[in-house]
C-alpha cells in the first residue's frame, strides 16, 4: 500500500521538476561522457590513480537534442584519499597495514535491503546518520543466510533440480518409447515429442533394439550423484560455510581496490559510503557493522613543496610531472590558510583522522561501559579490554558508568573535529571561488565545501593569484 | 516544434498534434514505458495509450510543460500495464520505489497529492544534478547504469548520490511535521 502511494505521489510530481529533469537542464560541467579506469600508481605511497576520459558523447537522447556536448579532453585525477591504499599492498601483508587490530563482534540488529546491500541494521543507521561522505567503515563481510536465492545459487538449485528431474525423465522416455515399440510406430512419437526430448536420447537406450538396463541405471545413478554433490554444496554454503565464493569475494574486493582483513575467520573490509554502495555488484553477501577499532592510520606523505611560488603538495607535484607538457586537466583541490596556520599539515591532518577514528569508536566504547555498569565481573573486565586502562579509568568509577562525561568528552571532540574541518577544507569556499573562477577552465564547490580547479600543469604555473593556498590533487 | 504551438494544435483538434509529440516526445515516452515493463511491444502500446489520453484531456487541459506532462501520462499507463500483468502472474518487475518506502513511513492520513507537493518542494531545492538523478530514476525508472553512462558519472557516484538524496528527503519530510 505505502509502495502504490509512494508510486502515485511520484507520478504527481509538479511539472517544472520533472520537466527540468527530464529535458536535461544539466550543470555547466556536464555533457560529457566518461570512461574511468584505475591504474596502479607506483608511488611512494598508495595512492589509487583513476584516470577519467572525458570525452565529446557520441550519441545524444533524443529529448536532450538542444544540448551542445563539450570540447573534448582529458582529466587525470588522483583519488588520494589519505586512508587509502591499494589491494595490492594489502595482499602482499595479508592483513591491513595501517590498522592495529581490535575486533569486536557486534550483535546484528536484524538485516535490512538497501541500495542493493543486504546490510545490518546498525550500519544502515550509522550511513543514514553520518554526513561524512568520505568516512572509511570498517564492515564486516558475512555470507547472506538468504544466498540460496541469489542468482548464482538459484542457478545450482535448478541445475540439481533437473538433474533430478533427468533421471525421471529417462525413465519416462523410456516408457514413451516401448509403447510406442509396441505400436511400432517410432516416427509418430517422434513427431509427438520431438520438441520436448531429444530422440537420440532414446535410440542410446535401444541401439541394440532392446532397451539396455544396464546403461540406463548406470546414466541414472551417475545423475543422481551429482545432484547430491550439487545439494551438499548448497547446504554447506546455506550453513555459512564460505565455500567457493570466498576467493570469488576476495578477488572482487582486490580488483576493487578495497582494503581488508581477515580476522578470527572474520573478513572485514574498509571502505567509504560509496564504495560500499558499489559493492552491491557481488551477490550472497551482507554486511554488519563492525566495531574494528581504526586505532592508527598511517597518512601518506603529503609534504609541501614549491613550484611557480606556489605551495603545492607532493602528490600534486608527481602527478604533474607525470604529465608534464600533455593537454591534462588535473583536479586540484584549493585548501585555504588554515593548514598553513596549523604548522605542520601531515600532523594536523593525523590529527584529524585520528579524532575521526576516536570518535567512530567512542559507540564501542559506551555499551562496553554500559554493559560493565549493571553486568559486572567480566563485563568489566571487557570494557576495560576495549576502552583501554586510562579512558576505563576516566569513565567508570565504583561500578558506575559517568555517562555525562562521556558525553561533554565526545561533544567535545566533535567541535574539535568540526573545528580542523573549517581549517583543512575552509570556510570561505565562495570568496576562493570568485578569485579563482576567471583563471581557470572549470571551477567548483563541492558539497563539502571544498574549491577545486581543474587546470592543466601549463595553467597552474600560470595563475597567478594572491593568498595562502595549499594546492593538493583532488580525492 | 515548441510545445505551445504543439498544444495549439491540439486545441484546432488537429491530428498533427500528434505526430509532432510523437517526434518530439516519442522516444521519451516509450523508454519511460519500457523502463517499467521490461519489453517494447508493451511499451509502444502504452505510448499509443499515452497519445489518446493526450487526445482526450488536451483541451480543456493547457500544460505548462507537454514533456512533463506526456511523461506522467505515459508512467501512469505502464504501471497500470504492469500491475495487470502481475496479477496475471505474466511477470514480476521490482522497483526502485522500494527504496523511498525504506524512507517514507506509513502515514495513512497523508496522501498522495500532499506527499507529491512535499517532495516537489525538496527535489527544487537539491542541486540540479541530484534532481535529474532522482527524477530519472524514481520517475522515470531508469536503471542506474544507463543513467550513470549518460550523465558521465560512475554508478557509485550515482548511487552515493540517491543515497544521500534520499537522506535529506527523510531529514526535510521530518522538517514538513511527516513523521517517519
Amino acid at each position: 500500500m505505502k509502495n502504490e502511494k509512494i508510486n502515485k505521489a511520484l507520478g504527481m510530481l509538479d511539472d517544472d521538476v520533472i520537466a527540468d529533469a527530464l529535458e536535461g537542464k544539466r550543470s555547466s560541467f556536464g555533457g560529457r561522457r566518461i570512461v574511468t579506469a584505475l591504474i596502479a600508481a607506483s608511488l611512494a605511497v598508495a595512492i589509487l590513480v583513476s584516470v577519467v576520459l572525458i570525452t565529446r558523447r557520441p550519441e545524444v537522447n533524443e529529448e536532450r537534442l538542444n544540448i551542445t556536448p563539450p570540447v573534448g579532453m582529458m582529466v587525470v585525477k588522483h583519488a588520494a584519499s589519505s586512508a587509502q591504499i591499494t589491494a595490492e599492498t594489502v595482499t602482499k601483508s595479508g592483513t591491513y597495514p595501517y590498522v592495529q587490530s581490535e575486533y569486536v563482534a557486534v550483535e546484528p540488529l536484524g538485516y535490512i535491503v538497501a541500495d542493493g546491500l543486504e546490510m545490518d541494521q546498525t550500519l544502515y543507521n550509522d550511513l543514514v546518520s553520518s554526513d561524512d561522505v568520505n568516512r572509511t567503515w570498517a564492515v564486516e563481510v558475512q555470507v547472506s543466510p538468504n544466498l540460496y536465492v541469489t542468482n548464482e545459487y538459484l542457478a545450482l538449485e535448478l541445475e540439481s533440480i533437473l538433474t533430478n528431474f533427468d533421471s525421471h525423465r529417462l525413465e519416462a522416455l523410456v516408457g514413451i518409447y516401448e509403447q510406442a515399440k509396441a505400436n511400432f510406430d517410432i516416427e509418430a512419437l517422434y513427431l509427438q515429442y520431438k520438441d520436448a526430448y531429444e530422440i537420440d536420447e532414446l535410440y542410446r537406450y535401444f541401439a541394440s533394439g532392446e532397451l539396455d538396463r544396464d546403461l540406463l541405471n548406470a546414466d541414472v545413478e551417475a545423475l543422481g550423484k551429482k545432484a547430491s554433490e550439487l545439494v551438499k554444496e548448497r547446504l554447506e554454503i546455506r550453513e555459512g560455510y564460505w565455500g567457493h565464493l570466498r576467493p570469488m569475494v576476495l578477488s572482487a574486493l582486490e580488483k576493487m581496490g578495497v582494503p581488508f582483513t581477515e580476522e578470527d575467520g572474520a573478513l572485514i573490509i574498509f571502505v567509504t559510503e560509496s564504495e560500499l554502495l558499489s559493492l552491491s555488484g557481488i551477490e550472497g553477501l551482507k554486511f554488519d557493522k563492525s566495531n574494528y577499532k581504526i586505532n592508527v592510520i598511517e597518512i601518506a606523505p603529503n609534504e609541501t613543496v614549491m613550484r611557480e611560488g606556489k605551495k603545492i603538495t607532493s602528490k600534486l607535484a608527481d602527478a604533474f610531472a607525470e604529465y608534464e607538457g600533455e593537454d591534462v586537466l588535473f583536479a586540484v583541490l584549493v585548501e585555504t590558510a588554515g593548514i598553513a596556520k596549523a604548522g605542520s599539515r601531515e600532523a594536523y591532518v593525523q590529527e584529524y583522522i585520528s579524532l575521526l577514528s576516536d570518535i567512530s569508536n567512542r559507540h564501542t566504547l559506551e555499551q562496553a561501559l554500559e554493559r560493565a555498569q549493571g553486568n559486572g565481573g567480566e563485563s568489566i573486565d571487557r570494557a576495560r579490554e576495549i576502552c583501554g586502562e586510562e579512558a576505563f579509568n576516566r569513565y567508570f568509577r565504583d561500578g558506575v558508568f559517568d555517562s555525562e562525561l562521556f558525553n561533554s568528552d565526545t561533544a567535545a571532540i566533535n567541535a574539535r573535529i568540526n573545528e580542523m574541518k573549517v581549517d583543512i577544507y575552509g570556510d570561505d569556499s565562495a570568496e576562493v571561488y570568485d578569485l579563482f573562477k576567471d583563471h581557470v577552465r572549470y571551477i567548483e564547490i563541492t558539497d563539502q565545501g571544498s574549491v577545486i580547479i581543474y587546470v592543466t600543469a601549463a595553467e597552474f604555473d600560470a595563475l597567478n593569484i594572491e593568498g595562502d593556498f595549499v594546492f593538493t590533487l583532488a580525492a | 516544434m515548441d510545445d505551445k504551438r504543439i498544444i495549439d494544435l491540439y486545441f484546432a483538434r488537429d491530428e498533427e498534434a500528434l505526430a509532432q509529440t510523437s517526434a518530439k516526445y516519442g522516444a521519451l515516452l516509450r523508454r519511460i514505458a519500457e523502463n517499467i515493463l521490461g519489453n517494447s511491444l508493451d511499451a509502444e502500446e502504452c505510448e499509443n495509450d499515452t497519445y489518446l489520453s493526450l487526445w482526450r484531456l488536451i483541451p480543456p487541459n493547457r500544460p505548462d510543460r507537454l514533456s512533463a506532462y506526456a511523461a506522467k501520462i505515459a508512467r501512469n499507463h505502464a504501471l497500470h500495464r504492469l500491475e495487470y500483468m502481475n496479477a496475471q502472474k505474466r511477470c514480476a518487475v521490482l522497483l526502485p520505489t522500494d527504496e523511498l518506502a525504506m524512507i517514507i513511513g506509513e502515514e495513512d492520513d497523508l496522501s498522495a497529492e500532499e506527499l507529491a507537493r512535499t517532495i516537489s518542494s525538496f527535489l527544487r531545492s537539491v542541486s540540479a544534478d541530484e534532481r535529474r538523478a532522482f527524477v530519472r530514476h524514481y520517475f522515470s525508472l531508469e536503471p542506474l547504469e544507463r543513467i550513470a553512462l549518460s550523465e558521465g558519472w560512475s554508478v557509485g557516484k550515482l548511487k552515493s548520490m540517491l543515497f544521500r538524496t534520499r537522506k535529506k528527503l527523510r531529514v526535510y519530510l521530518e522538517k514538513e511535521g511527516i513523521t517517519l
